[in-house]
Formats: structure tokens, sequence, C-alpha cells
């Protein structure tokens, strides 16, 4: 494994930040104030290519190799303070993008890939029920062959980017298919007739990626649309977590850089009994136990993104991955806030910010009980 | 191989002591043997005792419905093993 970045990929990584830094961050706290997706930042992402990254260039997009992708995906995280933006381009990228690319028909991707690298449209993955979260597989909604169409009842919660979404991945148990051999994932058009969204729901953070409820009644769906074989639910929906959990903490990564950076300048500026305060062990200390979490962190990523790479099932890595660096995120936020004192504790200095959102990397895409539960699993236990 | 893959579902996965011995044809998914975290320890398995890649599309239940399914698949990868290292 060499994790050395090569010309491009600095080349690329740079102008990722630069981007983000210009672009992204503009009335960051109105809009966190005001739980408002940033669409035109969207599309700017769109225009700079983060959509497309990981999607092969015969259908529109960058086709970067994984671990170029998380490279990225970790610049802008060090450069866009708007983590709610980027995981929403994440939720969209790792779980309905890649699927397109993984286990789409011809007509599926060109019907959708190009939209939604361009920005004009936007996905959703809709798995979670009321009834299931963590277990997520027993789902209630139901596809019933109907001919060439499906017809598809169910509701679903938590979805990211359902308020705004263009198109659903949703997930139902196709009818006398028992168990997983029924599990089947459809792409839905949002403003299809039997599709009712809500959703607006006020978050503690990640406020400006919206979340939604989703109720299907009695939706007509093409059977086109069933992406790859009935009984392939589980197989998307495993492989969209293990990218989700590859790729998606890049983004925490370039966030606990930025953090860190943030507070070595304040602890070598800000004076305490006539010296720079990072010149006490105690909060040096916590910088430097800052720096061990994110070099953690972003070995953890880099190893798994190597592994998918090379083709490799990573389950258990990926898992490591997720637990750690969410864990770590939340860490890291923590200290950010004690470094920078009362400073750091005002919505107005935006560091308090993070650490509402680091919260939801312990929760979203597996929460870190079940990313132990898979390691304990994969351990033989 | 169906032996290989037989003792490492019956000591590493099953958990219900009355589903042993296990059956070539019998339903791993059914009954309840594999579900999505044990296929993937199975996975993981494969790919290492046979030097191959399970592709993420690869992961669907009628591969992965029995032991007999699972050769079956490991089968049919032969030639395209072969070709990567010939």
């Amino acid at each position: 494994m060499d994790f050395s970045l090569s010309a491009q990929q600095r080349e690329l990584t740079e102008a990722a930040t630069a981007f983000a830094r210009k672009e992204l961050n503009q009335d960051l706290a109105k809009r966190d104030e005001a739980g408002e997706f940033p669409r035109d930042a969207w599309r700017a992402c769109a225009k700079f290519g983060v959509q497309g990254l990981p999607v092969p260039a015969e259908l529109g997009g960058a086709g970067c190799d994984v671990l170029t992708t998380a490279l990225v995906m970790e610049a802008l995280g060090y450069g866009c303070q708007d983590n709610g933006l980027l995981f929403s381009l994440n939720a969209q990228m790792w779980s309905v993008e890649l699927p397109l690319v993984i286990f789409g028909t011809a007509a599926q991707q060109q019907a959708y890939l190009p939209g939604l690298v361009s920005g004009d449209i936007i996905g959703g993955h809709a798995m979670t029920e009321p009834g299931t979260g963590s277990d997520a597989l027993h789902l209630r909604s139901r596809a019933e062959r109907h001919g060439d169409h499906y017809l598809l009842t169910g509701a679903k919660q938590y979805i990211t980017n359902a308020p705004v979404a263009d198109v659903l991945l949703f997930y139902a148990q196709v009818a006398d298919r028992p168990g997983l051999t029924g599990l089947s994932a459809f792409l839905v058009d949002a403003r299809a007739p039997g599709v009712e969204i809500t959703g607006g729901w006020d978050k503690m953070g990640l406020r400006t990626s919206p979340m939604g409820e989703i109720a299907l009644t009695d939706c007509l769906v093409p059977a086109e649309n069933r992406l790859g074989p009935e009984g392939a639910g589980m197989a998307i929906f495993n492989s969209s977590m293990e990218w989700e959990r590859s790729c998606l903490f890049a983004s925490a990564v370039g966030a606990m850089r930025r953090q860190l950076d943030a507070c070595v300048e304040y602890a070598n500026s800000r004076q305490q009994f006539g010296q720079p305060i990072g010149k006490f062990q105690a909060v040096a200390g916590k910088l430097a136990d800052m720096y061990v979490r994110l070099e953690a962190a972003k070995l953890l990523i880099y190893r798994v993104a190597w592994l998918k790479q090379q083709g490799k099932s990573a389950p258990a890595e990926a898992a490591a991955a997720k637990l750690f660096t969410s864990e770590a995120w939340v860490a890291s936020s923590r200290d950010a806030i004690q470094a920078h004192g009362a400073w750091g504790y005002l919505k107005e200095a935006g560091i308090e910010r993070d650490l509402r959102d680091a919260i939801a990397s312990t929760i979203y895409s597996g929460t870190s009980e079940i990313q132990r539960v898979i390691l304990a699993r994969m351990l033989g236990l | 191989m169906e032996t290989i893959i037989k003792d490492y579902i019956s000591q590493e996965l099953v958990r219900d002591p009355e589903l042993l011995p296990l059956a070539d044809e019998a339903s791993l998914l059914d009954s309840g043997i594999l579900d999505s975290l044990s296929l993937l320890q199975l996975v993981v398995f494969l790919e290492e005792r046979f030097a191959i890649t399970v592709g993420d599309a690869d992961l669907l239940p009628e591969n992965f419905a029995s032991v007999n399914t699972i050769c079956a698949y490991l089968r049919a990868r032969e030639p395209e093993k072969q070709a990567a290292h010939g």
C-alpha cells in the first residue's frame, strides 16, 4: 500500500479545497439556522465534478479510482464547513449513483446518471422504515408484480435528500418471495402518482441536509425500473453501505484536519499568563490527541479505499474505519470547542456546529453499536 | 470444494446445532444460517480460501442459497480465475 499522493491527486485535492472555501461556505450560519438546503452549492459541486467522481467516464463521470475519490472528499471536508451539504452529496453518490453503476442496466444508467452527475436531479436512498433501522432488512414495504409493472406500497422515514429528491431508490419485499430472496430495489420517480414526501424535520445537526418521510400508496412502477434482479436488494444495500462507510467518512477526516489547523492557529495566537495557550501542556496535549485521531482515521479510510480499489470485500475494515472515524470526529469536535474556550461555545464562532454534525455520524450508515456487532461477527464471535 | 465450504459454514456460521449436519442442498437463507452479516463473513472466507474476488453484483440469493449453489458459482468463476493467472 502506497498512500503518497501523485501529482494529479495533489492538484485535484488542492483544487477541491480551494473550490470549497470559495463557493460552499457562503451564509452557512444563516442556512444552518434556517435548515436550508443549498441548491446553488449543489449545482456548483456538480460543475466542479463532485457528483461524478466515482462514475465511469463513459457514463458522464470522472471515473476516479476509489482512493482518489476519497482524497477529494477529504479535501472537500477540509475546505467546506457545510457538513450537511457534504452528507447529502455523499448520500447520493454512494447509495444511489454507485448502485446504478454496479447494478443498473444501460438504460437505467442513461436515464439517471447524467442528471445525477450534472446536478439537475437529486437522488435519495429509501431504505429505513418506521419499524426498522439497525434491523434494516426486515422491511414492511411490499412490491406486487402486475404484468410489466410493480405496485409499490410502504412507508420510509429518516430519508436523506427526500424533500428535494427527484428519484428514489426504494427497497421493498416482493410478494410471494420470502426473506432475503424477495428483497428488491426500485427506481421511483419522486413525483409519480402515489408518492407522498413530507419532511423538513428540525434536526440537531446536518441541518442543511434535508431529511424526510416517504409514503408510497399503490405506486405503479415499470418492471424495467427494478434495479438488479428480484432478490438483489440485500446485495445492493450491503454494497451501498460498504461504499458509504469507506468513502463518506473521508469528508469527516477533512473536517478533523480543518479543526486541528484552527486549534493550532488559535493556540498559537491566544495569550494567557503572558504566553500562547499552546505552550501549556494541557492544551498542547489535547491538540496532540486530535492529531493522533486524525492520522489513525485517515489510515483506516485510505486502507479501505485501497482494498475496494483491489475489488476486495472489506466489511470489517469498512466497519472499523466508520466506527473509529465517526467517534474520533465527535471527540475532535469536543476538543476543538474546549481548546477555543468560551469563544468555541458561541454559535457565531462556527465551531460548535461541527460537534452537532459529528454526532450524527455515529448514527447514520449504521450506528456505532451496529459497527461493533459487525466487527464481532467478523471476528467469529 | 463442497467439503471445505460445508465445514466452514458448519463450524463458523451455524448457530443452531439442530441444523447440523448440513446437506449440500439445504437452504442457507430460509434456515437463517446466512443473514446479511454471516453472508459477508462467508464472502471474506471464499475470497481468501479460493483466491477470488466476489463482486458486489454477485452477492445474490441464488448464488448463496445452498452449498451446491455456492460451489456452482465458484466453478463458474474458474475460467476467469485461470485467465487472470494465465
